[in-house]
């Protein structure tokens, strides 16, 4: 162990006791951190870098048990602390920020309260100390008029408020080490932008180190000082930030690095690199590498456990032809194919595609306006969640609508499915007027147009099997016979890439990535001419989001689809569509040729929309977006969070 | 906060209407009032008379509003039975009720509150198990039964405690024990439901995250919200524990409404039963608005506009 170190794992591992047997998390996992690094963990859901954070904090479940070698956080072994001890250390020197900013509050005590009883449980500051420094640490993370702040309470906030709330917590007590655990996930891309950098000066002013977990290759790039990979429960590639970005060495790696669209890189309209196949199941004994049945360079050697080998100074891989691959194009079985067939999809056929005068939807002045707050004293007041969107989709292409958390997009989305009324404006399919909300013109829209929804965890039957999922639609619009049902399902299946197995399994016996191709199955089994796919790959996996994003692409070659593509992810955007719309406070603000908008955007909001995306390119930092921007939207944010979204909130 | 508390009003208006409605409905299409006041042996005269001098000739609606803005007033009229003003009769055997109401309710939650706290910090533990045994046998068992198998126990085998009567506090031990024995395993498994809910949430994690000791995260943070559901059931059980009282004061000989309301009931003293029914129902509203507006005060988010 070096002298500067400040924490050392060794041989750290989380065993999860489940109803279907021992499920291995964390698989005997190494690594050390310095005083005031920033180590990123990334890996994709299911990963462990979750559950190797609470293992640090000492905060695991019931049934999970941790086992290391060493877990040695100031020179202190962690594993032989008693419980008061280790609650000394949590909250004082190693503190945490979680991922949800709108639930890791206490909705009952105000923001003063549980940001003053931090410093009040590990120190004998009294109130009026502690409410100073609270004062000061909210004003160092961008909270204006923080002294009023402190009698707020959590839901007077919006969630980027609230994370920086959070923040502020973390530092109460000047930590040696803050975890973050996916900071930034549940916020909008500006304020996504705005945190990392807050979080990024912080670390370097307070000089702590951190550890930040992410799915996102993107925020590694512009924050991490050290990247370590982790996949199916170990670490397979450890490297400084430019170097892994540079030269990564686990084919794992260089499958993440490669299935994430980057504006300006990949070529849009091209199938992506997707790692093929589903992380593998921890539940009983995992021999030899946990990638190679996905990883394309799999040797016979494979079989065996592979160590981590040290390749450069820092640099470390967990395979056994490390060092030599690089150089090496790893071969592309899966995609190859689709890669020829989409060979003529190139922007020049795009645009020709458009050329053709043919509007396959249309929307004209499309409104919805929400009537709240009626009450004896009180005058009813709205919300124009959708405020007169004119739009047109011209058959076989594709439009993205993006737009933040608020925005209107799935006020939109949902008046198009009928799934709600509209309060004023047309909808046109193929040049016919279409009243969604009578049965009628229902049967009409749904046999042409059909939802793909964001999270295929909740959207699908769990009582229903695969088949049946699909079948169903073509049994409440009376097509065809039960036979010939049979054959357009499985054709369908097929299709999308469902293997003949899974025909007759439950949506939970299914990986998330199948699930959504489920869904695809089940809207297209009516041959609709236009899909709406709201968010349809953001609940997913960024391997994952590469299979459907290729399938998306293929099917809408192959049978002469309109998408309209709802999403806040801009990167997916320019890689699927043809024209955007950027959508703002229920007005679209700028509409467009994709390449127009992401290159010569006019409105000063869609350049703060690009500015905010993180393309994996270490060294260029985190875009500095306006402070003001945040606490100009507060109202508009803590309005939405009680009206604007009449559904869930998410 | 204003316009919730005028909207339960107005509903708490409208349901007390209805409640009076239908007492007063009842109790005249339950036979021959004035027959009954006037005995088994009464001529056909002296029942006219009688039924001329307590106004029961008049139609009924006239009968219902008469009686309805005179209870406004306070005035129940008088009784058939004691010959004095129902006022003041309900006034006297008031306390004995409600205090029988609320010490079993303070003795239910006392023992509800951290029995169902210890149940959920020790989930499946020995705690758990048993506090779920008690709550069980407290739900199944009948409470008049309850009742006097602690008669037979503390005051006739022991002599420990009185049989009967209501001269001293030891009077209401057992009558309170038995009452909240009946309201004290829905609020113990609303505790434990709320608090292992609680348990899971984010905030929580928080919390103990910022290391807060044991003690602070379960009271300060779970408690604290895991409570606001419970507070609401504890105002309504209080309304249902002033109700149902009449088996217990009846089995203790506590002269309390309850008592009033069964041997009025017994005697065809309609003014009383009718004024019982009534003074009941106000009570029930009223704390149901209670529980409303303490979870509303206890929940920041509910506090906001109204």
């Amino acid at each position: 162990m070096s002298d500067d170190a400040l924490l050392e794992v060794r041989n750290l591992r989380v065993d999860l006791q489940t109803s279907n047997g021992t499920l291995h998390a964390v698989r005997g996992i190494d690594f050390s951190l310095r005083h005031g690094e920033m180590l990123c963990l990334v890996g994709e859901s299911g990963c462990g870098k979750s559950i190797t954070s609470l293992a640090l904090m000492d905060l695991l479940p019931r049934n999970a048990t941790r086992r290391a070698d060493a877990l040695r956080f100031k020179g202190v072994d962690l594993r032989t602390l008693s419980d008061p001890a280790m609650r000394a250390v949590r909250g004082k020197q190693m503190t945490m920020i979680f991922q949800e900013p709108m639930t890791s509050l206490n909705p009952s005590w105000t923001l003063g309260n549980q940001l003053c009883e931090t410093l009040r449980a590990h120190t004998d500051a009294t109130w009026a100390q502690a409410r100073d420094r609270a004062v000061l640490l909210l004003e160092k993370v961008g909270i204006p008029s923080a002294s009023e702040r402190l009698n707020q309470y959590p839901h007077q906030l919006s969630g980027g408020l609230r994370q920086r709330v959070m923040i502020a917590m973390a530092l109460m007590c000047g930590p040696d080490l803050i975890i973050a655990d996916e900071p930034t996930t549940a916020l909008d891309v500006t304020i996504q932008a705005q945190i990392l950098h807050l979080l990024r000066d912080l670390q370097r002013e307070f000089r702590t180190a951190v550890i930040f977990i992410t799915h996102d290759l993107g925020v590694v790039a512009r924050i991490a000082d050290r990247v370590a990979v982790m996949y199916a429960g170990e670490i397979v590639e450890t490297a400084p930030v430019r170097e892994l970005f540079e030269r990564p060495e686990h084919p794992y790696t260089r499958g993440l690095l490669e299935c994430i669209p980057v504006p300006g890189k990949t070529a849009p309209g091209q199938p992506l690199q997707a790692i093929p196949g589903v992380v593998p199941n921890l539940v009983g004994t995992l021999s030899g590498c946990a990638f190679r049945n996905r990883c394309a360079c799999a040797v016979e050697d494979c079989r065996n456990a592979p160590p981590l080998a040290v390749l450069r100074p820092e640099h470390g891989v967990r395979c056994v032809r490390a060092g030599r691959l690089s150089g090496v194009q790893a071969p592309q079985p899966d995609t190859s194919a689709e890669r020829a067939e989409c060979a003529e999809l190139t922007p020049a056929s795009r645009l020709a595609a458009q050329a053709e005068d043919d509007v396959a939807l249309e929307l004209i002045a499309l409104t919805k306006v929400f009537r709240l707050g009626r009450g004896l004293f009180r005058s009813p007041w709205e919300i124009r969640a959708v405020n007169e969107v004119s739009l047109r989709v011209k058959r076989g292409t594709s439009l993205g609508l993006v737009g933040e958390s608020g925005c209107g997009k799935t006020t939109l989305a949902r008046m198009l499915l009928g799934l709600m009324p509209p309060t004023a404006g047309s909808i046109l399919i193929e040049g016919k007027k279409i009243d969604p909300t009578d049965s009628a013109g229902h049967r009409a829209l749904t046999s042409r147009m059909q939802p793909i929804f964001q999270d295929p965890y909740s959207s699908l039957n769990p009582r229903r099997t695969v088949f049946d999922l699909v079948e169903v639609a073509l049994r409440l619009h009376k097509v065809g016979t039960p036979e010939s049902r049979r054959i357009d399902v499985g054709e369908m299946l097929d299709r999308v890439g469902m293997p003949t197995r899974t025909h007759h399994q439950y949506p939970g016996q299914l990986s998330g990535g199948q699930r959504q191709r489920v869904a695809i199955a089940r809207a297209l089994i009516l041959r609709p001419k236009i899909l709406i796919c709201d968010e349809p790959t953001s609940a997913l996996d960024v391997s994952v989001q590469a299979q459907i994003l290729n399938l998306l692409l293929t099917l809408k070659k192959d049978l002469g689809l309109t998408y309209l593509f709802i999403s806040h992810n801009l990167s997916v955007v320019e890689h699927i569509v043809d024209e955007v719309a950027v959508m703002r406070g229920g007005v679209i603000v700028e509409r467009g040729d994709c390449t127009q908008i992401f290159h010569a955007p006019r409105h000063p909001y869609t350049r703060t929309l690009l500015a905010s995306i993180l393309t994996p390119e270490p060294g260029l930092g985190v875009p500095d977006i306006a402070g003001d921007q945040e606490t100009g939207d507060r109202c508009r944010e803590t309005e939405n969070s009680c009206g604007l979204r009449p559904e869930k909130d998410r | 906060m204003l316009n919730f508390l005028l909207q339960r009003l107005s509903v708490a208006v409208a349901v007390l209407f209805t409640v009076a409605l239908i007492a007063f409905s009842l109790l005249h299409l339950s036979g021959d009032l004035a027959a009954a006041i006037a005995g088994p042996e009464a001529t056909v005269e002296t029942i006219e008379h009688v039924r001329h001098q307590y106004g029961l000739d008049r139609p009924m609606a006239t009968q219902f509003f008469q009686w309805l803005s005179s209870a406004a007033r306070l005035d129940f009229g008088r009784s058939f039975y004691f010959e004095s003003s129902v006022r003041e009769l309900v006034w006297q055997r008031m306390p004995i009720t409600l205090n029988l109401g609320v010490v079993s309710l303070l003795l239910a939650l006392v023992v509800a509150i951290p029995l169902g706290v210890l149940a959920a910090v020790f989930r499946d533990g020995v705690i758990d198990r048993l506090s779920m045994f008690i709550s069980v046998i407290g739900q199944a068992m009948p409470n008049f039964w309850f009742a006097l198998v602690l008669v037979l126990v503390f005051a006739v085998e022991l002599k420990w405690l009185p049989v009967a009567g209501n001269a001293s506090w030891k009077n209401f031990v057992l009558p309170s024990i038995a009452l909240s024995y009946h309201a004290m395993p829905a609020l113990m498994r609303l505790t434990r439901s709320g608090m292992l809910d609680v348990f899971s949430a984010d905030y929580i994690r928080t919390a103990r995250a910022k290391g807060l000791p044991a003690f602070t995260v379960v009271v300060k943070h779970a408690l604290r919200n895991a409570i606001i559901p419970v507070v609401a059931l504890a105002a309504v059980e209080l309304g249902f524990m002033l109700g149902g009282s009449i088996v217990i004061e009846a089995i203790f000989s506590l002269q309390g409404l309850g008592q009033l309301a069964w041997d009025s009931i017994a005697r065809n003293d309609f003014p009383v039963v009718q004024a019982i029914v009534l003074i009941i129902a106000v009570f029930y509203l009223a704390l149901s608005l209670l529980g409303d507006v303490l979870s509303a005060l206890l929940d920041p988010r509910l506090r906001k506009n109204g």
